[in-house]
């Protein structure tokens, strides 16, 4: 079972609200390279896992990865928090505050909704592991873009964290993957 | 409040990177020395703080007089970091 820390794993503090911001920062919750789909992926391909070292891997990881979805929530709930109507269409976002208001909906930036096509769950453990290993880089190429297109530090520094963790998750995967191939 | 929450949220991280090396690094003995320090000092600031600031933890809410769950900031609020 999961049991909730009332804590976020990294600070999330904005000064400044702005919708534009929210609506790409967004992509992380519910996108294809996206948090929700990370830990769905990693919590959903632990079940065929031959051994405790990946089934333990894909449990902690995924379990992280829900503490990194509530993070890009809470970036974009902080982004978009007080804002009314009107800032929404002057930062050209009225469409998503038509749908969602200042709220937190899993979608991408381009505003499709979170889809599990996103992920692949095969049963087969090395095709799992290489999905697994190029899901984290697409989600570190995710956080390089919007590291390019964002000015606002309180939003990079957290951006960072997450990015940092991608490498991370990476480097264990590959560990476990190494172990599985000599396995073989 | 927030110089505690930072501390706090620190160690956990460091105990929670360390988790993720002993899964592949099962056999480490140095590796688990650090884990086992790291969460005790992660459960010591946790009880600290939650001496003084209310409950963190859904279970911890019950050492408490009254019900205060609901009264401690949430975390994705600004005022809650």
């Amino acid at each position: 079972m999961f049991e909730y820390k009332k804590f976020l794993e990294y600070p999330v503090k904005i000064k400044n609200p702005n919708p534009k911001l929210a609506n790409v920062v967004i992509t992380q919750y519910g996108g294809p390279n996206g948090e929700l789909g990370a830990s769905l992926r990693y919590l959903s391909q632990r079940y065929t896992m031959p051994d405790s070292m990946t089934k333990g891997l894909l449990t902690d990881i995924g379990t992280e990865e829900l503490a990194h979805l509530e993070i890009v929530g809470s970036l974009v709930s902080q982004l978009s928090k007080g804002t009314m109507g009107k800032e929404w269409l002057d930062m050209q976002s009225a469409e998503y505050y038509a749908d969602n208001g200042a709220s937190v909906f899993p979608q991408s930036a381009q505003g499709n909704p979170f889809n599990a096509a996103s992920i692949a769950v095969t049963g087969d453990p090395l095709t799992n592991l290489y999905e697994d290993l190029a899901a984290e880089q697409k989600a570190r190429a995710v956080y390089d873009n919007i590291l390019r297109v964002s000015d606002d530090p309180d939003v990079n520094d957290v951006i960072r964290f997450l990015r940092q963790r991608e490498i991370v998750h990476f480097q264990r995967f590959g560990e476990a993957n190494r172990t599985n191939l000599r396995r073989i | 409040m927030q110089e505690k929450l930072r501390q706090l949220q620190a160690y956990n991280f460091a105990a929670y990177d360390m988790l993720l090396y002993l899964d592949t690094h099962p056999n480490d003995k140095k590796g688990f020395e650090i884990f086992k320090s790291l969460v005790e000092k992660t459960r010591q600031l946790k009880r600290e703080y939650e001496n003084e600031y209310g409950p963190i933890g859904q279970f911890s809410s019950a050492m408490f007089d009254s019900f205060e769950w609901l009264q401690s900031p949430w975390p994705w609020e600004k005022e809650g970091n």
